[in-house]
């Protein structure tokens, strides 16, 4: 589903991604790493907020930078960022309209989530301007967000910020059913094991903008060992 | 004196509106403001006829109604979030508040794109308690502006110029408006636009071409009255004011960092110098070529604007 061939962006002083090869099939997907390892920068690549400097990227077996495959390939991709991006006025309910209507051309689509809403307990609050949403609040707004349409690639940024530990849970049980229905992908990024190691079935370790490892989880082993090892 | 004067303020303010919340641009702006009105003074012979009272009180006017339109134009770009969509949700988001007057009034043109530009206009934030205490506020310091000029004591010519007010409120009209259509460019939201499939140019476009059809056809009346009657040098003004807002709103919109927007302010600040060393130029050309710009923009935007599919 998502294509990485040789990519890197260097920012200077050993600061960015080398060499990046990655191909990212169906399932949740964790990306750890450290502060500063890469992480983001990869994401936003993937998402095409940033231009690399060399190499490919492809989204369904499109080339994200040639004709007008970067719009279009949005259409497959719920992203969630690192940071606020919805409209700070508008109210929960207009934003998601906003979206629902950028994404499916129906401004109503995002009633299909009111189990979801309700889930996260927002319901009672999706008609106050989303400034006045709690951190919390605001990160599962942008969780909703990223799943209007229900695209087949979620691509998260650190999803678990500001999240208090009910809300962590439920957003770990919506992210294992969402991934559970065919040909869907979430990658999503981390740098906390025990939240990688409880969702994930496939694991990609970065350490200073290099790809250190990929590893398929199982019982036997223990990812903070092996990460450990391979950062090192 | 008093067109140019009040373009400046116009140019200024469209400035500050590009740069949106930025106090150091505000204080480079003001600066700008100062020095510009006191190079026009400096540059006259009268001034050594006038006294330094006036020429400080003209400029704590000048001041004051900056002042007033940069802070009209700044409460407009607290709602600019809601204003962007307008353009693409207008036909859903302003629907429950407009007036049943708006209604009958557009009911027949809200549902093409056209119609739109029309729309917006009319429902848009210019009716809020505190833009009208602005827009009052910005009345009352131009008809003190006015005062100001009709009994100065040393410059009969501008005496003459000022007598023909319908002119200044056209120009006051166009500064509102400017603001308000101005107001609608944002380049927040950035990571919201490009996670969406939608081209982040044609939102912008749709939210600039509306201003830019108004502010040219307006612009181009304006400028055709004065041409008429005083043919004053606001034709370059207002000519080279427009033509190089396109670039530098542009500027704003992809330099998302303070240094490269004030390398652009420093393009732009050179390239107004330029402009002013060149306004010998006749102004019957100056005529001429707005015209042709005008024509082609408002014709070639009305044709951008209606293929616009977002």
């Amino acid at each position: 589903m998502i294509l990485l061939d040789d990519v890197s962006k260097d920012y200077g002083n050993n600061k960015g991604i080398f060499k990046i090869n990655l191909e990212l099939n169906q399932g949740i997907i964790g990306f750890l790493g450290e502060n500063g390892a890469g992480k983001t920068t990869t994401i936003k690549i993937i998402m095409g907020m940033l231009t690399p400097d060399s190499g490919k990227v492809f989204i369904m077996g499109k080339n994200l930078w040639e004709d007008n495959n970067y719009y279009l390939t949005k259409k497959y991709i719920g992203f969630l960022p690192d940071a606020d991006i919805l409209f700070p006025d508008l109210t929960g309910r207009e934003n998601l309209e906003l979206s629902s209507y950028f994404k499916t051309g129906d401004r109503n689509w995002y009633n299909r989530l009111k189990e979801i809403i309700e889930n996260f307990s927002l319901t009672d609050f999706l008609d106050e301007p989303f400034k006045t949403y709690s951190s919390g609040m605001k990160r599962k707004m942008h969780i909703l967000n990223s799943i209007i349409g229900e695209p087949p690639i979620l691509i998260l940024d650190e999803p678990h910020n500001g999240l208090d530990v009910m809300s962590n849970i439920k957003m770990k049980a919506f992210l294992k059913e969402y991934a559970s229905k065919q040909n869907r992908l979430i990658f999503f990024s981390s740098h906390i094991i025990e939240m990688v190691e409880d969702l994930c079935e496939y694991v990609i370790i970065i350490h200073k903008g290099k790809i250190t490892s990929q590893i398929r989880l199982t019982r036997d082993i223990n990812l903070t060992e092996y990460y450990i090892k391979n950062t090192i | 004196m008093i067109y140019i004067n009040i373009s400046i303020i116009t140019f200024i303010v469209k400035l500050s509106i590009t740069t949106k919340n930025n106090t150091i641009f505000f204080y480079f702006e003001l600066l700008l403001l100062i020095i510009i009105v006191l190079s026009y003074y400096y540059a006259t012979p009268k001034i050594d006829s006038l006294n330094i009272t006036w020429i400080l009180c003209y400029i704590i006017f000048l001041f004051i109604i900056m002042l007033t339109l940069i802070l009209f134009a700044k409460n407009l770009l607290v709602k600019n979030e809601k204003n962007i969509l307008i353009n693409l949700e207008s036909r859903y988001y302003y629907r429950k508040r407009r007036t049943k007057f708006i209604k009958l009034l557009l009911s027949k043109i809200y549902n093409s794109k056209r119609g739109i530009l029309f729309y917006e206009f009319f429902t848009s934030e210019i009716f809020s308690k505190k833009n009208i205490l602005s827009i009052g506020a910005g009345i009352i310091f131009t008809a003190f502006y006015l005062i100001l000029i009709f009994n100065y004591p040393f410059i009969e010519e501008e005496k003459k110029l000022a007598e023909k007010t319908i002119v200044v409120i056209f120009l006051f009209i166009q500064l509102i408006l400017s603001g308000i259509l101005e107001s609608r460019i944002n380049s927040q939201n950035w990571y919201f636009y490009k996670s969406m499939p939608v081209s982040f140019i044609k939102i912008f476009l749709a939210n600039y071409i509306p201003y830019l059809i108004f502010a040219s056809l307006i612009d181009f009346i304006i400028i055709a009255i004065i041409f008429i009657t005083t043919k004053e040098v606001l034709i370059w003004l207002l000519l080279i004011t427009d033509m190089l807002f396109i670039p530098l709103i542009m500027w704003n919109l992809s330099f998302r960092y303070i240094r490269r927007k004030i390398l652009g302010m420093i393009v732009f600040g050179i390239i107004f110098l330029i402009y002013i060393s060149l306004r010998i130029l006749t102004p019957y050309l100056c005529f001429v070529l707005f015209s042709i710009y005008s024509v082609f923009l408002i014709k070639y935007n009305i044709k951008i604007y209606k293929n616009l599919e977002i």
